[in-house]
């Protein structure tokens, strides 16, 4: 958590106008020494160009004011020339004193000048006026979208048939041109990626085979999941590379396979739920979010139905009063529902807009409920007292440290003791995770709510929750930065946005998991990176830097979610869209 | 040889932009929302030239532009409930007047003999005053980690700090000297 205040400056001390100046100085001046001087002050003039001065209008011939005795390139530190040509101001120097009397003579000489030249201003400089582009641009910003990249839920089954397949699709070449466009690895390398996961899925899928001949069931077993998480690598890349089809192909044999379609021929039901899940992401991915929104509710009967069936429990799993037992506690709390709720709350928000927002604040709550009942339950068995009303937050600080810094090596056999320790629940890192996930959903709603302040608290709540990527399947590691820097973007800060998209783009590589490579993931999609993109944008042109590259970031941006965003639309984008393409246009024109 | 409107105003900025990022450095304490503030000052102070009452120091007239922008920041921070320390107007005008000291208009309006005599005065600290002081504001540490990394309580090190600072602006001021002009 970052710190409220500077201590460097004690806010309890009486402020005292001397200590604080000396600290300005000191913070001034040492930041200078750490170098970058010649570029904040590059920035500040370049941001200074774009905007429209009083003196003349955009478009206008520059003015030669004044005359100089400083020679052109040489160094300004310690300039003694006249600051602008402005005759008092000139004459406070010493120096000027013998030219101020020419001064009209010399402002004749330049406005001749600019007669004989006709130089102009660059266009660009006064076509992004920022304050007209950032409204345009933080209303696009503020849009809803699609949570799009390598993510999903652990996965699984079912026949479903979806008819014929809607969405985009995209040719090689054109997603060679964008992967390229986007410096993101080349498309041969994501091929091949999701053709090594496909050979090694296959060979765990003769290993299965083998062991069943065997009549080696329990070894069979252990198949399972390196099965399927070797599958998500096959059809997650497919469906960030836009190849929707292939993609829910690939997801419904993945249904099949794990509903008892197997060497085994028995449904894996832990691997059913997440699977329809999966397909629901892809929907929600080609713009269908009625279709994902129904899918979603299918894996929630099938999550409650599993609960019911290994709990023994009868009741409604989503409200229920007392559980069972602390083990029913802990497979009802401990996230089984949440992903699903979490889903559906977004796209409550990408269906409605801010109209969606009642309706995703109930999803949230319920998922929120899950998590705090099952705190409760941790506090409850280890006798540590939580008044009832505690908030989800509140419940997750008070539980046993073991709980919010779980071991991380929750895949080894030193979690099973601790099962034993702590009455049966498990202070696995994943339930941490999926509490980030909650306070990141929790986050964006407010932001689409239009409450940055609350998003932005929210986010650094979240930023105090400690990581742990590899239980993370919602790509955090990426999307959190990616979020602040909208919400920060939003509020106008556009030099915090620019550091939060570098940590995002140092985030968007493959990730890899130490414990389980089972757990490892491919990049986030070119979709994703392409929002990083347009973001960056933004900040640049907002920050007043490199209007250039900014202008080029947009629009390779644009080209790649046009391309691939499905049925994404909206007013906002499209404003956005048309008024930064006139503007491009515009600017290109007058180079 | 002639010097466009923009040049000059460049130049302008370059006297200026590390006397103006102390003074709002002083106020913000968040640097990207300092350097944020000070480069909107600039951009405020360049549309708005036409404006400029030339009898004035230069430094002083984008000062008067940067309390409002900061006065704006604090209101909007309060606003947003931000976690930010806010200061009165009343604190910020009183730095500005601080800062005045730091800026003899009889040496022009450039702030570099202040910074000059600033590492003059760095130098002449005590080793473990400059240490610390070092920390602080060349490694952006807080006093907390600080106190931690030398083993003191926290208390001393802000202590020190504060009669760090209180030294380095005694010794500034004597260097820059009553007219302005360094010593030494």
């Amino acid at each position: 958590m970052a710190e409220l205040f500077d201590d460097r400056l004690d806010p309890a001390e009486p402020f005292d106008p001397r200590q604080w100046a000396v600290h300005g100085l000191l913070s001034a001046y040492f930041e200078r020494e750490r170098g970058g001087y010649e570029e904040r002050l590059d920035r500040f003039l370049e941001r200074a160009w774009a905007s429209s001065p009083s003196p003349k209008r955009p478009g206008a011939p520059g003015r030669a004011l004044g005359g100089t005795g400083v020679p052109a390139g040489e160094p300004v530190q310690r300039v003694r020339g006249p600051s602008l040509a402005l005759g008092a101001l000139i004459g406070r120097h010493p120096w000027a004193l013998g030219i101020t009397g020419v001064a009209a003579a010399i402002l004749l000489v330049a406005c001749v000048t600019w007669l004989a030249t006709g130089r102009r201003e660059p266009l660009t400089k006064h076509l992004l006026t920022i304050p007209d582009f950032a409204a345009v641009a933080q209303a696009a910003i503020a849009q809803p979208l699609p949570m799009t990249g390598s993510i999903g839920d652990p996965l699984m089954l079912c026949g479903l048939d979806f008819g014929p397949l809607g969405g985009s699709a995209v040719s090689d070449s054109l997603l060679a041109e964008m992967l390229a466009s986007l410096n993101c690895g080349g498309l041969p390398d994501r091929l091949e990626a999701i053709e090594q996961a496909r050979r090694e899925r296959d060979g765990y899928m003769a290993e299965i085979e083998s062991a069943v001949q065997r009549a080696d069931r329990e070894q069979a077993s252990a198949y399972a999941s390196p099965i399927m998480f070797a599958w998500t690598r096959v059809y997650r890349p497919l469906r960030d590379l836009g190849r929707f089809g292939e993609a829910i192909a690939e997801i419904q044999r993945a249904l099949a396979y794990a509903g008892g379609e197997n060497p085994l021929q028995e449904p894996w039901p832990s691997w059913q739920a997440p699977c329809l899940n999966e397909l629901a992401l892809t929907l929600e991915a080609m713009g269908d979010y009625e279709g994902a929104c129904r899918v979603h509710l299918e894996s929630v009967e099938l999550r409650k139905a599993a609960l019911k069936a290994e709990s023994g429990y009868v009741g409604d799993p989503d409200i229920p009063d007392l559980p069972p037992s602390q083990h029913a506690a802990r497979q009802f709390y401990g996230g089984d529902l949440v992903p699903p709720y979490l889903r559906l709350s977004w796209l409550a928000v990408l269906r409605s807009g801010r109209d969606g927002l009642p309706e995703a604040r109930q999803w949230q709550a319920k998922a929120e409920l899950q998590f705090r009942r099952f705190f409760a339950w941790v506090c409850a068995a280890n006798e540590i007292p939580l008044p009832p009303e505690a908030t989800l937050l509140d419940a997750f600080a008070r539980s046993p440290a073991d709980f919010q810094q779980p071991d991380e090596s929750w895949f080894l056999d030193a979690q099973r003791a601790a099962l034993t320790a702590y009455h049966g629940f498990d202070p696995n890192p994943g339930v941490v995770a999926w509490l980030r996930c909650c306070l990141f959903n929790a986050a964006r709603l407010q932001r689409v709510a239009g409450d940055y302040a609350a998003a932005a608290a929210t986010l650094e709540q979240l930023a105090s929750i400690r990581a742990y990527p590899c239980c993370d399947e919602w790509r955090l590691d990426f999307y959190e930065p990616l979020e602040a820097a909208r919400v920060s973007l939003l509020q106008g800060r556009y030099a915090v946005a620019l550091k939060h998209l570098e940590v995002a783009g140092q985030t968007s590589g493959p990730r890899e998991c130490p414990f389980e490579k089972d757990l490892n993931e491919n990049p986030v999609g070119p979709l994703a990176l392409a929002e990083v993109e347009l973001l960056h944008g933004v900040a640049l042109l907002g920050a007043g830097r490199d209007e250039k590259a900014a202008r080029e970031l947009i629009r390779e941006a644009i080209a790649v979610r046009d391309s691939m965003a499905g049925g994404f639309t909206g007013e906002a984008y499209t404003d956005f869209l048309r008024q930064f393409r006139t503007w491009d246009e515009l600017a290109g024109s007058a180079r | 040889m002639q010097r466009t409107r923009e040049e000059l105003f460049a130049i302008l900025i370059r006297e200026h932009e590390l006397g103006l990022s102390a003074f709002v450095r002083s106020c913000v304490h968040d640097p990207a929302e300092a350097d944020d503030l000070v480069q909107e000052t600039f951009v405020t102070a360049w549309r708005d030239l036409e404006a400029y009452d030339p009898a004035r120091p230069f430094a002083a007239w984008v000062r008067g532009i940067a309390r409002h922008k900061i006065g704006d920041y604090f209101q909007r921070s309060a606003r947003q409930g931000r976690r930010v320390h806010i200061l009165p107007p009343e604190a910020v005008a009183d730095l500005a007047v601080e800062f005045e000291r730091f800026n003899r208009p009889a040496r022009g309006e450039v702030y570099r003999d202040c910074f000059a005599a600033l590492q003059e005065c760095l130098a002449a600290l005590s080793a473990s005053d400059r240490e610390i002081v070092q920390r602080a504001y060349r490694e952006d540490q807080t006093c907390r980690v600080i106190a931690s990394q030398l083993g003191r309580t926290v208390e001393v090190v802000k202590k020190r700090l504060q009669r760090a600072r209180a030294e380095l602006r005694d010794c500034i001021l004597s260097k820059l000297g009553p007219e302005g002009v360094p010593h030494g």
